[in-house]
């Protein structure tokens, strides 16, 4: 089969949408109308079809990419150091500075990981950040958090100094995945997991696979001084479950996960929650207020994400998935009410 | 008509079902869904592909997204069905959420039916795959050789690579569509000297 020109240029003008659709369907904050001209595209050729189809296959080849190809390809094109943190140069600083203080503060035990190949990851006060370890795991740091990652022939040993980050483990069965947050260390069993540091708690939640929790015991206040340190609790934690340690007892809550790890993408998430309580806690972030006085419109029952930067946008889209109707009222305040008719003043 | 849509319009589904249908008996909106579903089963699978893992996955969240459909409340508003669909997938392929997903047994049937019929490829790149997308990207410009690679390969989000690469993140899905029709199209004219698995667009 020899191609014609004209339709060596239908199917090159294909791919290029195809292409453009599969960069623009992944934005989480999908507007509506492109996900109903995207349907549009896709539903009229099998031929779209596709072209969709096999650019996101092409895609997701390159994504998951095996290792050597990975290697090879760094090798052919030297686009990056992948580990290399070039876009935080102040915050790298920082890390130093931290992990300086941290290293006088903590005695022998730091002295004892601080070799070369302990690395410090920081993540910028106001987004967050992922970076991909050199086994293939993954973990996406919180806003103005840091860790420290040391690898070696045996071990995986990470430390959640301040804040919080989400761990997506490569499972190796010879060299254990471990993460400490003061005075808690979690062990992956193959898994994803979440980490959080805050105001003397420590928080673990998994979302996949399982971990091993254990809390070590803190002799005096000496909070580093790992060495004395000894297994004082143990627990195994399963997908869907959160375990919330404070500085004396671990709190077991394994009943709920999912809403807390919103921070990812400086969204926040709800699952089957009320539209009043949704309101409400989006509400600061909304240029004008949003108001419901129904309570059939309260009760309504909402999961899933609100981007803080896109309240607004979240809340006029509100009509596609409720039967309600916006009713933009003179203070610039918006009013859900009851209805799919269009809007009509009362 | 979808081009003349703006964020905030609310959208009548097409597909021959009413955007104005009040009052649906419980088994009539069970069909009105099972039919959209037919309609649009494969839409939503390769839209949840852009967004999870794997295959699994992606038919795990529109199982669940359908089960959410027929559990709706409120089902008066037929004509969103399509969008609500979508936006309810959306919002389930967020990672966290993974966690909780019920099953339902007319579900799981129904995306039976879908994994026989449309088995949506995934498999490991060939070494002669690999070099034709090496040598398809050794001709695009270096911004966008090296926009493609941090963001793609290497999985920085498109601001950190806007940032590295030194332009705005429009520019970076810019560079990424040209890089990816390019690869895909030195892999189609590979494919017809080879045997290799048909990727044939053109029919």
């Amino acid at each position: 089969m020899t191609p014609n020109p004209e339709s060596q240029a239908r199917e090159d003008a294909r791919r290029k949408a195809a292409a453009d659709w599969l960069q623009r369907l992944d934005d989480p904050a999908l507007p509506e109308a492109d996900l109903q001209a995207w349907l549009h595209w896709h539903g009229e050729s099998e031929q779209n079809r596709k072209a969709f189809e096999e650019m996101q296959t092409l895609y997701r080849q390159l994504r998951d990419l095996p290792g050597d190809y990975r290697r090879e390809l760094r090798r052919r094109f030297e686009h990056t150091d992948p580990l290399r943190p070039q876009p935080w140069p102040k915050l790298w600083a920082l890390a130093a500075t931290v992990l300086l203080a941290v290293a006088v503060a903590g005695g022998a035990w730091w002295l004892q990981v601080s070799d070369p190949s302990t690395v410090a990851y920081a993540a910028p006060p106001d987004r967050h950040r992922t970076i991909k370890l050199a086994d293939g795991s993954s973990l996406v740091l919180a806003q103005d958090s840091l860790a420290l990652v040391r690898f070696t022939r045996h071990a995986r040993s990470l430390t959640i100094e301040r804040g919080e980050a989400y761990f997506e483990v490569r499972h190796e069965p010879d060299r254990p995945f471990e993460v400490q947050a003061a005075a808690v260390r979690v062990t992956a069993v193959g898994t994803a997991f979440n980490v959080a540091r805050t105001n003397g708690r420590v928080t673990v939640t998994v979302t996949e696979g399982a971990v091993d929790v254990v809390q070590l015991s803190r002799p005096g206040a000496a909070e580093n001084s790992s060495a004395r340190l000894a297994p004082s609790q143990h627990q195994r934690l399963n997908m869907g479950e959160r375990l919330v340690l404070g500085d004396a007892l671990a709190q077991s809550d394994p009943t709920q996960s999912g809403a807390e790890l919103a921070w990812t993408n400086g969204q926040i998430q709800f699952v089957d929650a009320p539209l009043s309580q949704v309101v409400r806690t989006v509400s600061p972030y909304a240029r004008g207020r949003i108001m419901i006085d129904d309570p059939r419109v309260a009760d309504l029952t909402y999961s899933g994400t609100v981007f803080r930067d896109r309240v607004d946008e979240w809340a006029m889209a509100l009509p596609a998935i409720f039967p309600v109707r916006t009713v933009a009222l003179s203070d610039g305040s918006v009013a859900l009410v009851l209805g799919t008719e269009a809007a009509t003043v009362k | 008509m979808a081009a003349h849509v703006k964020r905030g319009d609310r959208v009548a589904v097409d597909g021959g079902i009413e955007s104005t249908t009040p009052d649906l008996t419980p088994a009539e909106y069970r069909a009105t869904v099972n039919q959209l579903f037919h309609q649009h089963n494969r839409a939503l699978v390769n839209f949840l592909l852009t967004r999870v893992r794997s295959k699994a996955e992606a038919m795990d969240l529109a199982q669940e997204a359908y089960v959410r459909l027929l559990q709706l409340d409120h089902p008066a508003a037929i004509g969103f069905l399509r969008g609500y669909l979508f936006r309810i997938a959306a919002n389930l392929s967020v990672d966290s959420m993974r966690a909780r997903i019920p099953r339902e047994r007319a579900a799981v049937e129904l995306f039976e039916e879908l994994g026989d019929s449309d088995e949506i490829e995934h498999r490991a790149i060939l070494h002669e795959e690999f070099d034709v997308v090496c040598a398809a990207l050794k001709q695009l410009p270096p911004k966008c050789q090296r926009a493609f690679l941090l963001h793609v390969v290497e999985g920085y989000s498109h601001t950190e690579t806007a940032r590295a690469v030194g332009c705005n993140e429009r520019m970076v899905r810019y560079h990424i569509s040209r890089a990816l029709a390019h690869c895909r199209k030195e892999l189609a004219q590979l494919s017809k000297h080879m045997e290799l698995p048909k990727h044939d667009a053109e029919s």
